[in-house]
């Protein structure tokens, strides 16, 4: 750890050349991240607007209502859906939704997304022509990492205590359930019943009612039995309670879509109007380190990210944007690191030029409440900054871990 | 369907299902949910142990015997649901036997009233023959 930190220093401090600036705080990583729903970003409609059906019920519903009944197009409609999770996935249970293969992670993450737009007058265009907007898109996890450390170990114990309840406490319900006589009863009623008459046709009425007898019967058996086990289900609860789902190691998400517009409303009439595609992936550890890569290709974009000033106008442009981020932080560790880098350029239009921006923070503790820190930055301008008490403390940095006397 | 203050209920579900005396082989299979919950299923004939501590459902259907040999057993599954899922506070479990006359399904529910909550579901299905 002390030669990692004083390479980190000594390269930073040699390639820093102390200019104060202002920098955009506002520009992070986050900017490059794909849209909760790219169909609805490209049609320019809301994410809270968007419709998120989860099941077969819900989804037909939605349908029904923005096309009145099947009758009209929507005015404005958007609706993300995942096929695996809408259909067939109600014994979906956590076992099954923690599975990380390929296939589970497409099978439950694959997401369509569609909207549509009806524009009377479009203020983008020239001719305010009447169109209709139609954006498609799809997001998929191909990894999704696996479940924390402490979070597997809660769900083992939770199933530790399921198991306690449903064979201890199940053994003596039905221990206690055999010699019941209201129990035994409605069971022997059922059983006669059940075989019907000499035509066999059997007395439905008379049958649910001792059936009834027996479930009532058996809850309350089983009821009783449980209250013997309160210290085990007030632990179940409390277990369930703590936890949460949170997903670490290797992730990677892709996202894409397209939106037409339809002129004058017209099938025949139409063109591509913006398009996208993201890639998000990374690794996030428990603790130590996490990275995150993002890359993004857009096509006519409502605002040129590697163009501040508008010097050009999107009609027709390519964008290609991507960047990292690196975090590193342990809990036990006195050095933590984070750096976040960004390129943005302009695909098809030499007046704007690629540019970068990076940024770098690291601190390292020194004990008694002091700590050494450094910052660095380079803008996509070119302008360079840092601060921190790493030059101060130059002296300092030089005894690191040693208890060597300097001389 | 009583509960009490440990916030833990019981689901009973109270059936016979007909064999034939055949050698026809019997079959389970025990759906549970709902979306992210955590299930445990411990499935007994009589007294004797078929599968125990289950995670999730039981997709591939279970062999029981066949109809001959099942006449006048009981079919007891156990199955605890607890609530750790933020979509839903819906339970269920749905079973499902084949290999008789006549396929059985039955589903029962419960949704808890607060979250973290369990259910307890028994099941007793007396096999007969007619």
């Amino acid at each position: 750890m002390r030669l990692l930190l004083t390479s980190v220093f000594l390269a930073i401090l040699g390639s820093a050349i102390a200019q104060p600036t202002v920098k955009d705080t506002s520009i992070t990583l986050d900017i490059l991240r794909a849209p909760v729903s790219p169909a609805a970003a490209l049609a320019g409609i809301a994410p809270s607007e968007v419709e998120k059906p989860t099941d077969p019920t819900a989804f037909m519903i939605s349908l029904q209502q923005a096309t009145n009944n099947f009758s009209q197009l929507p005015k404005s409609y958007a609706i993300d859906f995942t096929p695996g999770l809408i259909f067939n996935s109600q014994n979906l249970t956590i076992d099954k939704y923690l599975l990380n293969t390929f296939k589970d992670n497409i099978r439950q993450s694959l997401t369509f997304s569609v909207a549509i737009r009806n524009l009377d007058i479009d203020e983008e265009d020239s001719l305010s022509r009447k169109k209709t907007k139609l954006a498609l898109g799809v997001k998929v996890s191909i990894l999704r990492g696996h479940l924390e450390t402490q979070a597997e170990k809660l769900l083992k114990e939770i199933g530790e205590l399921q198991s306690i309840i449903i064979n201890q406490a199940g053994d003596q319900i039905d221990s206690v359930a055999e010699t019941d006589t209201v129990y035994q009863n409605a069971r022997a009623n059922m059983r006669m019943l059940v075989r019907g008459d000499a035509n066999g046709v059997v007395d439905t009425i008379a049958f649910r009612h001792w059936q009834s007898v027996a479930v009532e019967r058996k809850e309350k058996i089983a009821q009783d039995v449980l209250t013997n086990y309160s210290d085990v289900t007030a632990q179940l609860r409390a277990k369930a309670a703590d936890f949460k789902i949170r997903r670490v190691g290797w992730k990677l998400d892709v996202a894409g879509g397209l939106a037409l517009d339809f002129i004058d409303q017209r099938f025949s009439n139409s063109y591509v109007a913006k398009a996208g595609g993201w890639v998000t992936g990374g690794y996030e550890g428990e603790k130590g380190f996490t990275f995150l890569g993002i890359g993004r290709y857009l096509f006519n974009p409502d605002k040129i990210f590697a163009d501040e000033s508008g010097v050009i106008k999107s009609a027709g442009i390519s964008t290609l944007d991507f960047g990292g981020r690196i975090v590193y932080s342990y809990p036990q560790s006195r050095f933590s690191l984070s750096s976040e880098a960004i390129y943005r350029s302009v695909l098809n239009n030499k007046q704007v030029p690629s540019t970068w921006r990076l940024t770098l923070n690291a601190d390292y503790d020194i004990g008694r409440n002091r700590k050494l820190t450094f910052a660095f930055g380079r803008d996509f301008d070119g302008t360079v900054s840092k601060a921190g008490n790493v030059i101060a403390a130059l002296q300092l940095l030089a005894g690191f871990g040693s208890r060597k006397t300097i001389k | 369907m009583p509960d009490n203050e440990s916030h833990q209920s019981t689901i009973a579900l109270e059936d016979l299902y007909e064999v034939s005396n055949s050698g026809d082989l019997v079959s389970l299979s025990v759906r549970t949910g709902a979306r992210g919950q955590k299930s445990l299923t411990t499935v007994k004939l009589n007294r004797t142990i078929k599968v125990k501590d289950v995670n999730g459902s039981i997709d591939k259907p279970l062999p029981l015997g066949s109809g001959a040999e099942l006449a006048g057993k009981t079919l007891r599954i156990k199955t605890e649901i607890t609530d750790i899922s933020d979509e839903t506070n819906d339970t269920f479990i749905d079973v499902r036997i084949t290999g008789g006359p006549n396929e059985y399904r039955h589903k029962v529910e419960k949704t808890v009233i607060a979250d973290n909550d369990s259910v307890l579901y028994t099941a007793d299905i007396e096999f007969f023959t007619r």
